[in-house]
């Protein structure tokens, strides 16, 4: 077989198996193959994607943004993939071209994820995605940390006494609880982008005559929960708590199973069919003694578990990690002495109703809270024995606990941001103001909080938006709001 | 209908030189062995996608449960027994296969495999003539009535996920009146003698019955009228009957 021969033989074989290679209704080639996106860019990092209509007709051109799953979180949140350009809003004829130019704002990112537009047709009877190779790896080349500057959202009746600061991102409300002016607990629910329209749902609270709010959150679904105290300070044994529920786009308060003896602390919410409640109970042998009492309630406010512990004065903190596991910490007390000693962790397995106490450092004194990172990891904040404001991290797998090194005269409040950095509140060890920090990387930043006394609740959402509340220099309750738009929205 | 009246005034026929009357309930369980390979076209409006149906053999489960009445007759001294049953029948499936968007428009566009649930119920009313004369008695019968076929839960994917194929349409489910036959041979044996003159049988039979086209409904996209028709629904059955005679 000549040289000839075979140049025609591959020629011929080349051009069979093109014919027999599938084809796209609609070419979709993006401007580069992979993107490095910065976390700390606020400025948009633009891709373009090129369309071509392949189709023997002429069609109009639509685009569904919210398809592909690793991605549409990121779509659907307004701030951190936009529509930056199109030239697509025409009827293609066979063969035209047009462009589509996209936004991405690299601080608004949750995470790495695959862009890949689909692109429909013929009233959306023909679609296309990328080819594979054609798809765009998005991915962050730095962590992400807070960006923005602070902004007063609200500021709350003078003699009121806030709380707790809770939101809830797929609902886009937040909600304060505070203790009123005349000493009754009271919740403020608002929507994030209405501040100005906030409600104060009462409706089947006031008959109730709770004299204390102890704890505040949301589940996933928008469902606001709250450790409302019913006291007798006579007799605090008489305590009782109530789990009080307001549904979401509701503003009547229902109780949530049953009311039940002791002062609740602690509430978690995170898995609704999983509602946690930390608390402190008195023995029944020993009235005068305050013990530790942990509880479970499925969503219809079933009690699933509960479980009283005689080594512990209370629960004041309960919280589950990633793996379902749980959490509580309360101060450490020798049943038969009495003698109360330092804050302590324990992992509690309701499954075999043991308490097992978590080897930490000695001089850890109080522990004032506690956030997983939803995965391994626990923080803690607290007091150390020279009356130090610290935050403690463990790590559950290795059992290993070390000390964060944040410059605290008090930490308050802890939470961990979607975005994957620790967020610390309370008062700094310099000039004792509010403060709020934040922790990547291995290191703690100031982020200047300005006119603060003290800071009593933060929280994060998907936005990388930082919402927290606490005091004033003058001796006002507030809200206040951290992100990079805060100053144009101001 | 036609058929349907000319069985009616046969059957009756019979009937009036009939000897013996009884009444019968009877269950029905087997296997049905379909196998559904077709190609169909779907015009959406402007793009029609074809739909490659290769769901090869399956074997799945039928049940029925009827009534019936007979009668004895002999004809040249053969006795014979001539049953009109009614039955309802149930069965349920599956299909998948290859679909082919815009084939009007584009050659060889990336594919989806989809697939969709199939549920049937028949009604049909079922003259069996039975020849007596034998422990193992033989029988032929033939069927003919409706049957609701029930598609849902479409679904596709794209058959290769490298591709540019995206899952598109949402075709909703759709329950199609159609008429339904069948037609089979059988051998029955009488199990027990009742003390008041009925009997138990059970009878092992063949039947082939057509239940039918399964039509998926519409996606929202689409402006023309009618869903994807995947073409009649065949099956051999190979079942069990036990039936009470009284």
């Amino acid at each position: 077989m000549t040289l000839l021969q075979q140049s025609i033989r591959m020629l011929l074989l080349t051009s069979l198996a093109s014919t027999a290679f599938a084809n796209d209704i609609f070419k979709i080639t993006p401007s580069l193959s992979n993107a490095q996106v910065s976390a700390s860019a606020t400025a948009p990092f633009l891709i373009t994607f090129e369309i071509t209509n392949q189709l023997a007709t002429t069609t109009n051109i639509q685009f569904n943004w919210n398809n592909p799953s690793d991605w549409s979180n990121n779509f659907n949140n307004p701030s951190a993939i936009t529509i930056n350009s199109s030239t697509c809003q025409k009827a293609l004829q066979p063969n035209q071209k047009c462009l589509v130019q996209i936004g991405i704002v690299g601080s608004k990112i949750l995470k790495d994820f695959t862009l890949s537009p689909i692109v429909c047709g013929l009233h959306k009877t023909a679609c296309s995605q990328p080819i594979s190779s054609h798809r765009v790896r998005v991915t962050l080349n730095t962590n992400p940390i807070p960006e923005g500057t602070w902004k007063t959202l609200a500021t709350v009746d003078q003699n009121s006494f806030p709380q707790f600061l809770v939101i809830n991102p797929a609902s886009y409300q937040f909600a304060v609880g505070l203790t009123s002016n005349s000493y009754r607990p009271l919740v403020i629910r608002c929507k994030i982008d209405d501040i100005n329209n906030c409600s104060v749902p009462f409706n089947g609270l006031l008959e109730h005559d709770f004299s204390t709010l102890t704890d505040l959150s949301f589940d996933p679904a928008g469902n606001l929960y709250g450790l409302f105290i019913k006291s007798y300070e006579s007799a605090p044994s008489k305590n009782e708590t109530y789990v009080m529920k307001l549904p979401q786009n509701e503003n009547t308060w229902s109780v949530f199973g049953d009311y039940f003896a002791g002062t609740g602390f602690g509430l978690d919410t995170s898995s609704p069919d999983n509602i946690l409640i930390g608390s402190q109970q008195f023995s029944k042998d020993s009235p005068n003694q305050s013990i530790g009492f942990a509880q479970s309630f499925n969503s219809n406010g079933n009690s699933l578990y509960a479980q009283t512990f005689l080594e512990a004065v209370n629960f004041g903190n309960i919280v589950t990690d990633g793996l379902g596991r749980i959490f509580v910490s309360g101060p450490e007390i020798n049943f038969d002495t009495k003698i109360q000693s330092h804050s302590k962790i324990w992992q509690w397995n309701p499954y075999d109703q043991t308490f097992t106490v978590i080897k930490m450092p000695d001089d850890i004194s109080i522990i004032t809270a506690l956030v997983s990172d939803g995965q391994d990891v626990l923080y803690a904040s607290g007091l150390d024995s020279a009356n130090n404001g610290q935050v403690w991290r463990y790590t559950v797998s290795t059992k290993t606990f070390e000390n964060t090194n944040i410059n605290a005269s008090y930490v308050t409040t802890l939470n961990y941001s979607p975005y994957g950095y620790l967020l610390a509140g309370g008062v700094n060890n310099t000039n004792y103001t509010g403060a709020i920090w934040y922790y990547n990387n291995g290191q703690w930043t100031d982020m200047n909080l300005p006119d603060s006394t003290n800071v009593v609740s933060i929280t994060s959402n998907a936005n990388n938006d930082i919402f927290a509340t606490g005091f004033t220099t003058q001796n006002q309750a507030a809200v206040w709001l951290y992100n990079s738009f805060a100053q144009q929205q101001g | 209908m036609l058929n349907i009246r000319a069985l009616f005034f046969i059957t009756s026929s019979i009937a009036s030189s009939l000897a013996y009357a009884g009444f019968n309930i009877h269950g029905v369980g087997g296997v049905s062995l379909t196998n559904m390979n077709n190609t169909t076209w779907l015009n959406l409006g402007q793009a029609t996608n074809r739909f490659q149906t290769t769901s090869g053999n399956k074997t799945t489960g039928i049940w029925g449960l009827g009534a019936g009445y007979g009668k004895d007759i002999t004809i040249k001294e053969h006795p014979l027994t001539i049953d009109m049953d009614f039955t309802a029948y149930y069965t349920q499936s599956n299909l998948s296969g290859i679909q082919t968007p815009a084939v009007n428009l584009i050659q060889n566009a990336d594919t989806l495999n989809y697939s969709t649930d199939i549920n049937n119920w028949a009604y049909l009313f079922e003259p069996k003539i039975v020849a007596k004369q034998y422990p193992l008695q033989p029988y032929f019968k033939f069927g003919l009535g409706f049957s609701n076929n029930q598609a849902r839960q479409y679904n596709e994917y794209p058959t290769d996920p490298n591709s540019s194929a995206v899952a598109t349409n949402a075709f909703s489910d759709k329950t199609s009146t159609n008429f339904a036959w069948e037609i089979g041979v059988g051998i029955q044996h009488s199990l027990y003698q009742l003390p008041k003159g009925g009997e138990l049988i059970l009878a092992g039979e063949y039947r082939y019955m057509d239940w039918g086209p399964v039509v998926l409904g519409k996606t929202p996209a689409q402006t023309t009228a009618n869903g994807p028709n995947f073409g009649h629904y065949t099956s051999n059955l190979f079942d069990v009957t036990l039936s009470l005679h009284y």
